[in-house]
């Protein structure tokens, strides 16, 4: 009988997370637990409370009740300066569109997270340079985001999210304005970070085709967790 | 089927096997042909003059009788392309005679969600194992045999989603 | 239509021009700030001096071109939204005559209240220059039974006024269609409308050299000219450069140049008039420092006198101060714009993990970045031919330009980094999660 291997503290913990805007419930009491190397899915109708739980679980809005734990620390006990330290080095953020810095050349736009860090510029945009090559974008690394399609720009937005090997990816709708080549090859960038760094990606969508590329599924239905289920 | 076989002979004279093999490769994702159609196919074929016997070989093992195609079939080909498909008619899939059954059997509600539910986990499942190859590695019919999967559960998966949404607004009970 | 202005000043000895500002919102929420001006007769002593008349002229100038250009900032703030507005609209089925009807209304409507305003406005200022001064230094002159009857011309006048600038600025609507995207360069000027700004302006920089100490007006004027004809050619701010480039590698600069690429257009506006205040000041604390520490061989003024013409370089030097505020005002506008514009990708460069101080110390170095090298370059330009002409003769007066320059341009960054602080609700707005969601 071999020993069964350790489980690893989950990545992320939400407990009993419930928020409101301006009394319409967004979130009531959902827990979720995201562990390193898994690839969630949460999904749900729009309106059903997807980027609210993104974005607590990101630290970028405090919930009424309930607790947050990412990376081992609860996010309510960091002031905001903390929690937008920990994002920059720990966390990786894509949204749907129109994440980039207008004017501000891809490569600078990717490099910011490093610079942010008090990184030396020359070596931030190497690194910047790398992080765009690996997502085919190395022609296009001095271009400013207006002047690259739909699809680069989500992909250098990737590249940037990428750039700090983050332990947790959260996605939001990453690739709703993409077809279904385009989509699929950012899919395959996120999913990386957990198949083959082991970080944990949260992928929030409502495209069934990404939802069904993760381990498992949560699905949201009016603030809570309706149904979830193993797809491995 | 019949339309499928003089395709698949159009490639070169080939036998029953040879057929069989061809139309697993085209299409992955359906049920594998059973041995039993293919030739019940072709002894159609040949009695309706689509198709002919060219050979009859025996290399070493069992008899095998090698099928091409005539001119006559090619013309029932041709005819068949340029006709488009009838549009698929819903509602005599598992998937929705299921939920239906569900949704007239059971309590309002409950049970007839965990139904929708659970196939949705089933659908996603398989939707997960299709995309799962790797899309470099097979050729373009492949692929689009693939996609053309992964569409027509994501099709039903929105079914689904519709279903449930239905299930929540509760409609006037049919007459039985 | 400074300069229009400013000849009339000169032509109608005892004519002054007061630049009035009203700041409201309107029915969109956009901050509007209006520009009234009014005749009136008489005014302090410098005007009677026929030497100081230039001097006077000059402040007018000064006074009138940051107000107008904080006018057309204003007519440009919310032009993002109001373009984005109109591409819908024009979706829709709005024709461009539709549209140009719905602008010139929308100004109309604005520069009346506008104008409502400008009496109140007046009657402030009237109760800071007049009654709360003493008498010599009384810089406005009784009020008069006719301004009574001048008022409502005067809305009359800026309502129509308002309804044609509505109706010529340019829309959505002007491109090829509701979906095109904005032309990168518009109508380019012609190379003869170029060589004759710039002929037009060396000859009065020229000019305006040889007679130097009356010939600021044309000096001022040509140089402002001269950056006009060089922008018109090359499309570029002079300052600026092409491409505002980051200087320093810090994610600050970076993002701070990128801002300043991004609303090009208006700092250019903004920057040369910063300029031509920086011009002022240069010359005005050369001649300060001519006058307490006169050349071997100049006149010696008597204290009477010499206070007489300090506080009159005072007051020019707190007029440019005030433009160059105003000045300042309209790039501030200019910069809550592009917020709002750009409110999108500001949150998520929020949702990556920069602090609020960083976003704040962005607009900061934005400013400063607009701000600082015209005034400075305008003060040293104004001020070392005089300056230089000093110390040939060994007098330290000539090192007062420097000097100006130095404090001139401080307090331009104080001020910056002050308006900045004072962006930060605007910027926190700009970060909200809500952002995250709009186009």
């Amino acid at each position: 009988m071999t020993a069964a291997p350790p489980i690893p503290d989950p990545s992320l913990e939400l407990r009993a997370v419930a928020h409101s805007y301006a009394r319409t419930p967004a979130l009531r009491g959902v827990s979720l637990t995201l562990h390193p190397g898994e690839v969630v899915a949460v999904t749900g109708p729009s309106g059903c409370g997807k980027s609210t739980l993104l974005h607590a679980a990101a630290g970028l809005l405090t919930p009424q009740a309930g607790s947050v734990t990412l990376l081992g620390r609860d996010l309510a006990r960091l002031d905001e300066t903390e929690r937008a330290v920990l994002r920059r080095r720990e966390v990786g953020i894509v949204l749907q569109y129109g994440q980039l810095v207008p004017d501000l050349p891809l490569r600078d736009n990717v490099a910011l997270p490093l610079l942010l860090d008090g990184g030396d510029l020359a070596a931030a945009r190497t690194a910047a340079h790398d992080a765009l090559a690996r997502v085919g974008l190395a022609d296009a690394a001095g271009a400013v985001p207006q002047e690259v399609s739909g699809g680069q720009a989500q992909r250098a937005a990737v590249a940037r999210a990428l750039l700090t090997s983050p332990r947790v990816l959260l996605a939001d709708e990453p690739v709703a304005s993409l077809d279904a080549t385009g989509g699929r090859q950012v899919l395959d960038l996120l999913l990386d970070v957990a198949r083959r760094d082991g970080g944990a990606v949260l992928l929030v969508t409502h495209d069934n085709t990404a939802a069904a590329l993760a381990d498992r599924e949560v699905r949201l239905r009016d603030g809570a967790v309706e149904h979830e289920a193993v797809l491995r | 089927m019949t339309e499928l076989h003089l395709a698949l002979l159009l490639r070169g004279p080939a036998h029953g096997y040879e057929v069989k093999q061809a139309y697993d490769r085209w299409f992955p994702d359906a049920k594998p042909l059973a041995f039993g159609q293919v030739y019940a196919t072709l002894g159609r074929l040949v009695r309706d003059g689509l198709a002919e016997v060219v050979e009859t070989r025996s290399e070493g093992g069992p008899e095998r009788t090698v099928y091409a195609v005539t001119d006559e079939g090619r013309e029932r080909l041709r005819a068949w392309l340029a006709e488009p498909a009838p549009p698929a008619v819903a509602g005599t899939e598992d998937v929705v005679r299921k939920t239906v059954v569900a949704l007239r059997t059971s309590a309002p509600g409950r049970a007839a969600r965990a139904v929708a539910l659970d196939q949705r986990t089933a659908h996603l499942r398989r939707m997960r194992e299709l995309q799962a190859r790797d899309p470099a590695a097979d050729d373009v019919a492949t692929r689009l045999a693939h996609r053309y999967a992964v569409l027509h559960l994501d099709a039903d998966l929105r079914w689904l989603d519709e279903a449930v949404e239905a299930l929540d607004s509760p409609t006037p009970e049919e007459p039985r | 239509m400074a300069l229009l202005v400013a000849v009339a000043v000169l032509t109608v000895h005892d004519t002054v021009l007061s630049g009035v500002t009203s700041y409201y919102r309107d029915a969109d929420g956009r901050q509007v700030v209006e520009v009234g001006r009014e005749p009136v007769g008489g005014l302090a002593p410098f005007l009677a001096e026929p030497g100081l008349r230039p001097g006077t002229a000059i402040a007018a100038v000064l006074l009138a071109t940051p107000f107008l250009a904080l006018a057309v900032q204003a007519l440009r703030v919310g032009g993002v939204l109001e373009q984005r507005r109109e591409r819908q609209l024009s979706l829709a089925g709005a024709a461009p005559a539709d549209l140009r009807r719905l602008r010139a209304a929308r100004t109309a409507a604005a520069f009346t209240r506008g104008g409502f305003w400008v009496a109140p406005a007046y009657l402030v200022l009237w109760v800071l220059l007049h009654p709360a001064l003493p008498p010599g230094a009384r810089l406005l002159p009784r009020l008069q039974a006719e301004l009574l009857v001048a008022w409502p011309v005067l809305v009359l006048l800026l309502r129509w006024g308002g309804a044609a600038l509505g109706a010529l600025t340019p829309g959505a609507a002007h491109r090829r269609g509701p979906l095109d995207a904005a032309p990168a360069t518009s109508n380019a000027p012609s190379r003869a409308h170029v060589a004759g700004l710039l002929a037009l302006g060396l000859v009065l920089v020229a000019g305006g050299w040889w007679w130097l100490p009356l010939g600021v007006v044309p000096l001022a004027v040509g140089a402002a000219l001269v950056l006009l004809a060089v922008r018109a050619a090359t499309r570029r701010s002079v300052f600026t450069g092409p491409r505002p480039r980051a200087r320093g590698g810090t994610a600050v600069a970076l993002l701070a140049a990128a801002q300043r690429r991004g609303g090009l257009a208006a700092a250019t506006g903004t920057s040369a008039v910063l300029f031509v205040c920086g011009l002022s000041f240069g010359y005005t604390s050369a001649m300060a420092g001519s006058l307490l520490f006169p050349p071997r061989g100049g006149t010696e003024y008597d204290s009477e006198r010499l206070t007489f013409y300090l506080s009159g370089a005072g007051l020019a030097a707190a007029v440019g101060a005030v433009a160059a505020a105003v000045a300042l005002a309209s790039l501030l506008l200019g910069l809550t714009d592009h917020l709002a514009g750009t409110r999108r990708a500001v949150a998520s460069t929020a949702a990556l993990g920069t602090p609020l101080r960083t976003l704040v110390a962005v607009q900061a170095r934005c400013l400063v970045r607009s701000a600082v090298p015209p005034v400075v370059a305008g003060t040293l330009l104004g001020g070392l031919p005089l300056g230089i002409a000093l110390l040939a003769t060994s007098s330290p007066g000539g090192l007062a330009p420097l000097l100006a320059a130095l404090v001139g341009g401080a307090a331009v960054a104080l001020a910056c980094h002050l308006l900045a602080r004072a962006l930060t609700g605007r910027v926190r707005a700009a970060t909200g999660l809500e952002n995250l969601r709009v186009p």
